[in-house]
């Protein structure tokens, strides 16, 4: 009887256990062009767990940042639970504006020069695309999750996800110039991922002639 | 033009015709040559203007159409360039990550936005697609169609290498002028923007107004080839889909794909020529066609105009130039048909005919050298009927009255001496009697007269050759007498010559004492025969029959042994029936041949005769040579011609040079000084320098037997003075021949400075032919005084005062214009028939001359020409200064007057 019931118990535990203390991990690699690129590449992507079964969100701490600095949005791609809030601090010495058109989350914060930014919540969860819009080339991504689950990677391109429920779940990585890659798997199941992502989102090569002129088909060319 | 040129009877122009005829065909020509040329210029200088309008075009439309795709590039890039643009459009393609706010694709928003941008930047065409070419949006469909791009041959390039491209764009059934541009987020591409411009008609309307040649586009489709846009309207628009429907040649050339620089087009009625060229080199033949259209009639409307205008001149031209070339043909070569007429008839000896035109052409001078021509072939033969007629009558040179001296030359009928002594003695005595004039032809008396004195001279000729006389001399009959050794060989001879001439002859043969003389009866003086034999030859010339000579008994005998012993026929006598001997011609015939008788083709007779000849009859004058004499071994005496102050003039044989010359025989005593010798022969020499034909050459001087003599030409003719005294007057044409005559050999020998002094009628003698020859000059009288020295010498007048100028009997210096003044003189004797002046002795002659005018040769010949009047007249002017000076001058003014 004893040890019917510590086996029972020990399933128990293993099962709460394995339900309240999942583990993914893995190593992510970042190829473009077919090329593996540096491991600390990877920490530039954003990985996070979607379980099944819903999870309440923890509530919101501190804001994350996303700072300007030479005309870029550091970090490129940022995720935050949903109700969470982002700073946009301005590190440099011109104005900046944030702004973002994203269906649900769009906001704008207005030119600021040099200083901490403005905090903004995002509620719903989605792709936040942000912009400056003095500087046409200045992106940023927020990607608002409804999921607590969320890291980087580190600089030798390992991850790993705790704490996370028993049970089947997505696995998404997310890096703007990649397609996301998803898996479900199940968190009962550890293994370590070898998760490869594809920077194959295309890039437009440079295609001026110095007169501004471009290439094309044009049975007059003429030069002066 | 055929009707107007044909020939009215009796007014034909065939060389006006053929020169109108070549003038109108030459014109002809020349018009059509002209106009061909033009309409085959015109027609390729319209060519060469719708090649270059074609080239032109080219050039514009490539500009245009590159222009275009400038525009469209601009477009893209303008609408690229918006950044919110692009985002608006990445935003909307959302990002597929599962996390709830995900839109998907919204299309709507996208062509929405598109079609903004095409109201606002002006396209026909835009369209968006994703990275891979998935058409995400696009302004000419609402609804969002799965469609990719990526194959298209136009993007595929762009979409493979992320790249612009721009150019012409087959999409389905439309041809578009397009851009593409990568959209991208700083460097990351978010898709493709395309912008297109159509070709359609505006586009092509457009070309064709700024190219200045219409165009078309045409894009194949299966078999066929859709025309999608085009500058032609209505009609033309219609008519070029028909001829590409209708065409499949064309069709085919034009879905070729390569280049052609001339087709031509038909439009309808219209004419056009069409280059084709690909409208994208590169992209190939699915990408259609342009072709460039330009209206050949239109560019050769401006040359059929100029062409219609030609045509219309040169058929104005034609219409007046035709019919007055050919009155002008007619009108210049009238002349000419009268000119020819008068030749013709001149060829056939009627001179008659007179063209007078007048002017300074070179027609004319044609016609007035043609009259010229005429007048004198006029006068020639005026002259020469006028002195054949002369010449028929035998002329008496014993009527000569001298006035100086006369020299006679005439015919040689009777070499005989005139005057002959009567003679008694034994002959041989032959009458001929010429039967055949018994037949009387019809017309005047002239005319048998004329033919009885011809016979009687050939007869005369005849016995003169055989040393036979004529002794008797009745109408028809002639009896010659012949006493000679062999007179009766001779005296058959002649009968065989007779009776061979005219067949009709009957003559008799008789021997016996006869008396010959002369007999003057009244008036007249004649040839008569006394004596029995007289009688008895008369009967038996009665006896005998035609083409018969009777003989006697005796004589036939005779006779018989000349003709070589043959039977001499024998004949009843016609009136007495008795037998007698007739001889005929051809009986005579065995007998021998006379002496050689030379003819010198003028009916005349010149005989050589042997140096022993029996000589001829003298005259009285003891000095005379008889004929037959050989003079200095090197001249034969063959009669004498006449006899004058100087001495005789024979007509004799040079026998070196076998010529008959005139030998003038100088009297022993007329030159008694040698220097009168020099001076004769210093003026001889002068005057054997002229040789004109109207001057009578002097050949030499020479002394023979102590005589001396001097040769010259010798003439047969009659002497002036004869004619006038045979008509009076000399007609016109005739007289003004024998003048210009006179004149052109005065001036040949005043030219060599002989000067004749002793003109008159006497000196100027005229061949049978008319012409006229000056003879005598300064030769047979003393030469007293020379006129170039310039002196005055009062010496003896020698000359004949009836015609000589008044310094000349004055016995002052004389020179060309005293003999102008004599020729004067003697001109109006020719033409009116008497001198100026009328008087009997020098000194009236003299003072009439210095003192009174003369009397006006209209006095003498009222229908004398004024013209020639006034000619004479100024000869005869007292002052040697009015009269004309020289015989030149005076021939000019005497070409002047014409018959």
């Amino acid at each position: 009887m004893r040890t019917i019931l510590a086996l029972a118990a020990a399933i128990v535990l293993l099962a709460v256990g394995a339900a309240h203390a999942g583990t993914v991990r893995g190593t992510l690699v970042l190829y473009s062009e077919g090329k593996p690129l540096r491991a600390a590449e990877a920490a530039e992507a954003v990985i996070w767990f979607r379980p099944r079964s819903a999870v309440a969100l923890p509530p919101p701490g501190e804001p994350a940042v996303m700072l300007t600095r030479r005309k870029q949005f550091h970090p490129r791609v940022l995720a935050v639970p949903a109700a969470h809030s982002v700073r946009f601090p301005n590190e440099d010495p011109i104005l900046h504006n944030v702004f973002s058109t994203s269906t649900d989350n769009a906001f704008d914060a207005g030119l600021y020069g040099t200083g901490e930014g403005v905090v903004h919540a995002f509620r719903n969860p989605g792709l936040v695309k942000v912009y400056c819009n003095v500087h046409h080339s200045m992106f940023g991504f927020i990607v608002v999750l409804d999921t607590p689950f969320h890291t980087r990677a580190g600089v030798d391109g390992s991850f790993r996800l705790d704490g996370l429920p028993a049970g089947e779940g997505e696995l998404v990585v997310f890096h703007d110039r990649a397609r996301p890659w998803r898996r479900t798997l199940d968190v009962a199941q550890p293994a370590a991922l070898e998760i490869r992502l594809d920077l194959d989102r295309r890039r437009v090569p440079p295609h001026m002639n110095k007169f501004g002129r471009p290439y094309g088909a044009r049975p007059d060319e003429r030069s002066y | 033009m055929n009707e107007a040129t044909e020939p009215r009877p009796g007014f034909r122009l065939p060389l006006a015709t053929a020169v109108f005829l070549l003038c109108a065909v030459l014109l002809g020509l020349g018009l059509g040559a002209a106009i061909w040329f033009t309409w085959d210029r015109g027609a390729r200088i319209a060519e060469r203007a719708v090649q270059e309008q074609l080239a032109v075009s080219a050039a514009v439309q490539q500009e245009l159409t590159a222009r275009r795709l400038e525009e469209v590039e601009f477009k893209v890039q303008l609408i690229a360039a918006d950044p919110s643009f692009v985002k608006y459009v990445s935003d909307a393609w959302g990002g597929g990550l599962g996390l709830g706010g995900d839109l998907g694709l919204d299309s709507a928003s996208i062509n929405d936005l598109l079609r903004e941008r095409q109201e606002s930047v002006g396209f026909d065409l835009g369209l968006i697609t994703d990275p891979d070419g998935r058409v995400l949006a696009r302004t000419d469909q609402a609804e969002a169609f799965e469609a990719s791009l990526a194959e298209d041959p136009f993007m595929a390039s762009a979409i493979g290498e992320a790249r612009p491209i721009s150019g012409f764009w087959r999409e389905g059934g439309a041809l578009y002028q397009a851009a593409a541009w990568p959209l991208d987020l700083d460097g990351d591409l978010v898709g493709f923007m395309l912008v297109a411009l159509r070709v359609d008609d505006a586009l092509s309307g457009r070309v064709g107004r700024a190219s200045g040649a219409d165009v078309a586009f045409l894009l194949p489709e299966g078999d066929a080839l859709r025309l999608i846009g085009t500058s032609l309207e209505g009609e033309r628009r219609l008519a070029l889909e028909a001829a590409l429907s209708a065409d499949p040649a064309l069709a085919a050339a034009l879905r070729g794909g390569g280049a052609q620089a001339s087709l031509p087009l038909r439009l309808g009625a219209e004419a056009w020529t069409a280059a084709v060229a690909p409208v994208d080199p590169a992209g190939g033949a699915q990408l259609g066609a342009t072709l460039r259209l330009a209206s050949a009639d239109r560019a050769s409307a401006g040359y059929r105009e100029l062409l219609d205008l030609l045509l219309l001149a040169a058929g104005g031209v034609l219409v007046i130039a035709v019919p007055f070339s050919y009155l002008l043909a007619r009108t210049t070569l009238r002349p000419l048909s009268t000119m020819a007429r008068a030749a013709t008839a001149a060829a056939n000896g009627d001179y008659r005919t007179r063209i007078g035109i007048r002017g300074r052409d070179a027609l004319a001078e044609l016609s007035q050298a043609f009259d010229t021509l005429l007048s004198d072939l006029r006068e020639k033969s005026d002259i020469q009927g006028y002195v054949s007629n002369l010449s028929r009558f035998l002329p008496d040179p014993a009527a000569d009255a001298p006035t100086g001296r006369s020299f006679v030359t005439q015919p040689d009928a009777n070499p005989g001496a005139p005057g002959e002594a009567p003679r008694r003695g034994p002959a041989l005595l032959l009458a001929l009697d010429l039967r055949g004039l018994a037949r009387l032809p019809e017309g005047g008396p002239e005319a048998p007269l004329a033919s009885a004195a011809e016979r009687a001279r050939d007869l005369l000729s005849a016995a003169t050759a055989q040393s036979g006389r004529l002794v008797a001399h009745a109408g028809a009959r002639l009896t010659f007498a012949f006493d000679s050794a062999d007179r009766l060989a001779r005296a058959l001879a002649v009968a065989r010559e007779a009776l061979r001439d005219d067949p009709a002859t009957a003559g008799a043969l008789l021997e016996g004492d006869v008396v010959a003389g002369t007999l003057k009866v009244g008036r007249d003086s004649q040839r008569v025969l006394l004596g029995a034999p007289a009688h008895q030859l008369d009967r038996l010339v009665v006896e005998a029959g035609a083409g018969r000579v009777l003989l006697p008994k005796s004589l036939g005998e005779a006779a018989r042994g000349l003709l070589g012993g043959i039977t001499v026929p024998v004949q009843q006598g016609a009136a007495s029936g008795k037998p007698f001997y007739a001889l005929d011609a051809a009986s005579l015939a065995p007998l021998a041949a006379p002496a050689r008788v030379v003819d010198d083709g003028e009916g005349m007779r010149t005989v050589e005769q042997p140096v022993a000849a029996t000589p001829a009859p003298r005259t009285a004058r003891s000095a005379e040579l008889a004929a037959g004499t050989r003079l200095g071994g090197r001249y034969d005496i063959l009669g004498v011609l006449g006899a004058g102050g100087m001495g005789v003039v024979y007509k004799a044989r040079d026998i070196e040079l076998d010529d008959v010359v005139a030998l003038k025989m100088l009297k022993p005593g007329a030159l008694s000084d040698p220097e009168q010798i020099e001076r004769l022969k210093s003026e001889i020499r002068l005057a054997r320098k002229i040789t004109h034909p109207n001057v009578l050459r002097t050949f030499d001087f020479g002394e023979v037997e102590g005589r001396p003599y001097i040769s010259m030409e010798y003439v047969r003719g009659m002497t002036l003075r004869y004619l006038i005294k045979q008509a009076g007057r000399i007609p016109y044409s005739a007289a003004l021949r024998i003048a210009r005559q006179l004149c052109a050999g005065l001036a040949a020998a005043h030219e060599v400075g002989v000067l004749h002094r002793d003109i008159k009628p006497e000196n100027l003698i005229l061949e049978s032919s008319g012409n006229a020859k000056l003879m005598d000059f300064g030769i047979a009288r003393p030469i007293q005084q020379r006129a170039d020295s310039g002196l005055t010498q009062p010496g003896m007048f020698v000359g004949t005062p009836a015609y000589s100028a008044p310094e000349q009997i004055a016995g002052m210096a004389v020179d060309e214009r005293a003999d102008v003044y004599a020729s004067g003189v003697l001109m109006c004797e020719m033409f009116c028939g008497k001198v100026p002046f009328e008087s009997s002795n020098t000194m009236e002659i003299y003072l009439a001359r210095m003192q009174q005018e003369p009397i006006r040769p209209s006095q003498w010949w009222a229908e004398i020409p004024p013209p020639l009047e006034a000619v004479i007249l100024r000869c005869i002017q007292r002052e040697p200064s009015a009269r004309f000076q020289s015989a030149t001058e005076l021939g000019t003014a005497l070409s002047g007057l014409r018959a």
